[in-house]
C-alpha cells in the first residue's frame, strides 16, 4: 500500500498495491489507514485500481475507515472494477462511498467542489 | 453437451490460504461458461462461506476446509465442509433475512461485519446447511448458463 498527498487539494491518495482485500488482509489495511488518519490525513482517496478481489471483510474494513472519518474528513473510492462495484451494490455501500472510475477523475471532481 | 465435473479443493483452516480456493473456483466458473462478473460473484460466495468456516472452526494443525465443486445437468454445486462448531439452527434464516434488508437500511446500520453471508442469497440460487458425520456442510447451487461445458466449442 502506498500513499501520496495532493498538495493542491489536500487529498491523500492511498494506492493499494495488493490484488486482494479479503479477510486475511483486512486488519492490516485497516490499521495502515488508521495510522494515516492519526497523523492528520483525513481527506482520503482510495485508489483500488489494482484490486481484483474484495470480500465482505475487505468491505468491512472500508466501512470502518468511513466511520473513523465521520465528522473529521472524507473517504472517496476510485478505480474500482465492475466486479468489486457489484459487491458495493449488493450491500448498498454504493450509496455510502463516492465512487469514481479513476483517481484522476476523483481528484478533478474534488477540486471542482473546493 | 452435458458437463460433468467433480473436483475437491482442500485448504488448511487458515485465512491466508483462502485465496487459493477462491482463484480455483473463479477459474472453473469461467471455464464452465459463466461471465467474468458471475465468476467473481461465485468466487465471492465461496470465499465468504470458507472464511466463516475458518473463523468458527476448531483451531489446530491438520484442520482443513474442503470445497467440492460439482457440475452436472446444468447445475454447479459448491459444497464447503469443515469440522468446526455446529452452526445455530436459525443461521441460514438469519442470512436470508439480512440479505433481504441489507441495502435498505445501510446508512442507519453501518455494521463492519455480517455482510458476507447476507450476499450469498443474492448470488446463489439455493443455499442449504446441514451437519453430517460431525462436519458442517454449506451447499450452494447456481445454474450454469447455456451454452455450457468444459469444452464449449466441442
Amino acid at each position: 500500500m502506498t500513499s501520496r498527498t495532493d498538495k493542491t487539494s489536500g487529498v491523500t491518495v492511498v494506492k493499494l498495491l495488493e490484488s486482494r482485500l479479503g479477510a486475511a488482509e483486512a486488519a492490516r489495511f485497516k490499521s495502515a489507514i488508521a495510522a494515516l488518519i492519526a497523523e492528520g490525513y483525513t481527506e482520503l482517496l482510495l485508489d483500488l485500481s489494482t484490486l481484483q478481489f474484495m470480500d465482505s471483510s475487505g468491505l468491512g474494513a472500508m466501512v470502518s475507515v468511513f466511520k473513523m472519518l465521520t465528522d473529521r474528513g472524507n473517504v472517496t473510492v476510485a478505480g474500482i472494477s465492475e466486479n468489486l462495484f457489484s459487491l458495493l451494490r449488493m450491500t448498498g455501500m454504493d450509496r455510502v462511498f463516492p465512487v469514481y472510475r479513476s483517481a484522476d477523475e476523483a481528484l478533478e471532481s474534488i477540486l471542482c467542489e473546493c | 453437451m452435458s458437463t460433468n465435473l467433480h473436483m475437491l479443493i482442500s485448504i488448511g483452516s487458515r485465512l491466508d490460504q483462502v485465496w487459493a480456493a477462491g482463484v480455483s473456483v473463479h477459474a472453473v466458473a469461467l471455464r464452465l461458461g459463466f461471465r467474468e462478473l458471475e465468476a467473481y460473484q461465485i468466487e465471492l460466495a465461496t470465499v465468504e462461506v470458507v472464511n466463516n468456516a475458518i473463523q468458527h472452526a476448531r483451531r489446530g494443525p491438520g484442520q482443513s476446509v474442503d470445497i467440492v465443486l460439482a457440475a452436472s445437468e446444468g447445475m454447479l454445486s459448491i459444497d464447503v465442509s469443515d469440522d468446526g462448531q455446529p452452526a445455530p439452527t436459525d443461521w441460514l434464516n438469519r442470512c436470508v433475512r439480512k440479505s433481504g434488508d441489507v441495502s435498505s437500511q445501510v446508512e442507519a446500520d453501518l455494521f463492519e461485519s455480517g455482510r458476507g453471508l447476507a450476499v450469498l442469497n443474492q448470488i446463489m440460487e439455493q443455499v442449504t446447511y446441514h451437519r453430517a458425520a460431525q462436519r458442517n456442510h454449506v451447499r450452494m447451487l447456481r445454474r450454469i448458463p447455456e451454452p455450457a461445458g468444459l469444452f464449449p466449442d466441442a
